[in-house]
């Protein structure tokens, strides 16, 4: 008996999951050749802009700095539809001297006067922008992206579920439920950074059938697979929104991109603040 | 001029040896992957850097081998698990191994060259969608016998090209040599230890 006890510890550590909510980006996700995934028949078309932006401390010169992208984006591609900014983008992600207190120290209210101003260029440009903040609720803090139509409207917003250490440490409270919404009829999902490690978020948002994910995220890494595993695990476009540059000890490689449903990267940028911009089809 | 006389000798035992007399000609191992089912562990680290020592297989990894002549073998290796919650990635591999010692001294396996072909489909539970892939890798190892009954087997593995194809609606196959599937790694081999049992 005594020689099938290694045997047996395999197999039970075979079945082991330690953590409930919890789904691993796993090395073999990004593995193989890149598929051509062919949106030339499309009948829905959306033009997409993903932004990375370099961030200060102060959120009325990141707020100045968010107004100047989507006239430059405006002004490239006056047919955008939706502008895609990063998580928090209102300041730095992580303050490591006076987390919480600085981020209560920016955070806004949804609606306030951030999200107002946002609301006057969506209807000036007739855009959708998402853009991520954090959130004064009551006395909760939230990391929260918040989309706004052209009309003007909060369209959605979505707390982020799966908190990091960092989080923690600057006082956000998880969010609750998930965000699914309409985009010009296509169906768009909405994660911030961390929350594709939430089982829950990834299960329920796959299995709406999304057309699109917005995924905002402050992430200091440059290499990955060169598949996109995420647009493989939720069946959709991916629209990856980023920073770039150097925050306290930490450094922003600015990686930002557009995929497909195959996983095949459309448009993507690294090493600089600035954005990438696509016409995305959806059959 | 050695490498030309170490291609001669491997030129020349794959010609002989199937007109040598050995007492393992006809030899069968089972051997597992205990590295493998530690992979489906729930933790971020060991789901990307386990499985470049466990061959990228995720689960529970079973092999069978087969000596043809004493100096070569044929294996199949089967693969059940995933690389997380929300696919299941069976896997099924089968390759071929050249003992090189065995040319020298009949007693030990030792060092081994080969190669396999690779299939797995990693189907994602809640699209629906599949993703497969074929994939030929070289090999590098070291085959261990203990006893005669227990099989250590370490070796090195170089997939070289993918072709691949999906469920997905409007996606093609595609094929490419690559070494590496990470951007900025221009090539990684993946380890892995086998542990079993001969039958004779």
């Amino acid at each position: 008996m005594k020689k099938f006890i290694p045997i047996i510890v395999l197999i039970l550590a075979f079945f082991i999951a330690c953590e409930e909510d919890f789904v691993g980006l796993a090395l073999l996700d990004g593995v193989g050749a890149e598929l051509e995934y062919d949106d030339s028949g499309a009948t829905r078309r959306l033009k997409v802009a993903a932004v990375c932006m370099e961030c200060s401390q102060d959120a009325d010169s990141n707020f100045a700095r968010m107004i100047g992208f989507i006239e430059r984006i405006i002004t490239d591609h006056p047919d955008v539809r939706l502008i895609v900014f990063g998580e928090t983008v209102l300041g730095w992600y992580y303050k490591p001297d006076e987390p919480e207190a600085y981020q209560r120290r920016i955070a806004q209210t949804v609606p306030g006067p951030v999200t107002d101003s946002v609301a006057v260029l969506t209807q000036a440009y007739d855009i959708f922008v998402v853009f991520g903040l954090s959130e004064i609720r009551g006395e909760e803090l939230y990391n929260t992206q918040v989309l706004i139509n052209p009309e003007g409207e909060i369209e959605a917003q979505h707390s982020k579920r799966y908190l990091i250490s960092w989080d923690r440490e600057s006082g956000y409270t998880p969010g609750e439920g998930y965000v699914v919404t309409e985009i010009d009829s296509l169906k768009a999902g909405i994660i911030i950074c961390a929350d594709l490690h939430s089982k829950y978020l990834s299960e329920s948002i796959a299995g709406e059938d999304i057309d699109i994910l917005i995924h905002s995220l402050a992430d200091m890494g440059g290499v990955g697979p060169e598949i996109d595993v995420i647009a493989r695990r939720f069946d959709a476009w991916v629209v990856f929104a980023n920073r770039y540059g150097q925050e306290a000890d930490y450094f922003y490689q600015g990686r930002i991109f557009i995929s497909d449903p195959a996983g095949t990267f459309r448009a993507e940028s690294m090493d600089e603040s600035g954005y990438v911009f696509y016409d995305l089809g959806v059959y | 001029m050695k490498r030309i006389v170490l291609l001669l000798i491997i030129l020349s035992s794959l010609v002989s040896a199937k007109d040598r007399i050995d007492d393992d000609a006809g030899a069968k191992y089972i051997t597992i992957n205990p590295v493998a089912p530690f992979t489906c562990i729930n933790d971020q680290m060991l789901k990307v850097f386990l499985p470049i020592a466990s061959n990228m297989e995720y689960g529970l990894s079973v092999h069978s081998s087969f000596l043809t002549t004493p100096s070569q073998a044929i294996d199949i290796r089967m693969v059940i698990g995933a690389q997380n919650l929300m696919n299941f990635t069976p896997q099924i591999h089968a390759g071929y191994n050249f003992f090189i010692l065995d040319q020298f001294d009949k007693t030990n396996k030792g060092l081994y060259v080969g190669g396999d072909l690779r299939f797995w489909d990693s189907y994602n539970k809640v699209t629906g969608i599949h993703f497969a892939n074929l994939a030929p890798s070289l090999r590098l190892g070291y085959w261990f016998e203990i006893a005669e009954r227990v099989v250590v087997d370490v070796r090195i593995n170089q997939i070289f090209a993918y072709y691949s194809w999906t469920s997905l609606q409007n996606a093609s196959p595609a094929f490419k040599f690559k070494l590496s599937p990470i951007d900025g790694i221009p090539i990684l081999p993946f380890a892995s230890l086998n542990l079993g049992w001969k039958f004779k």
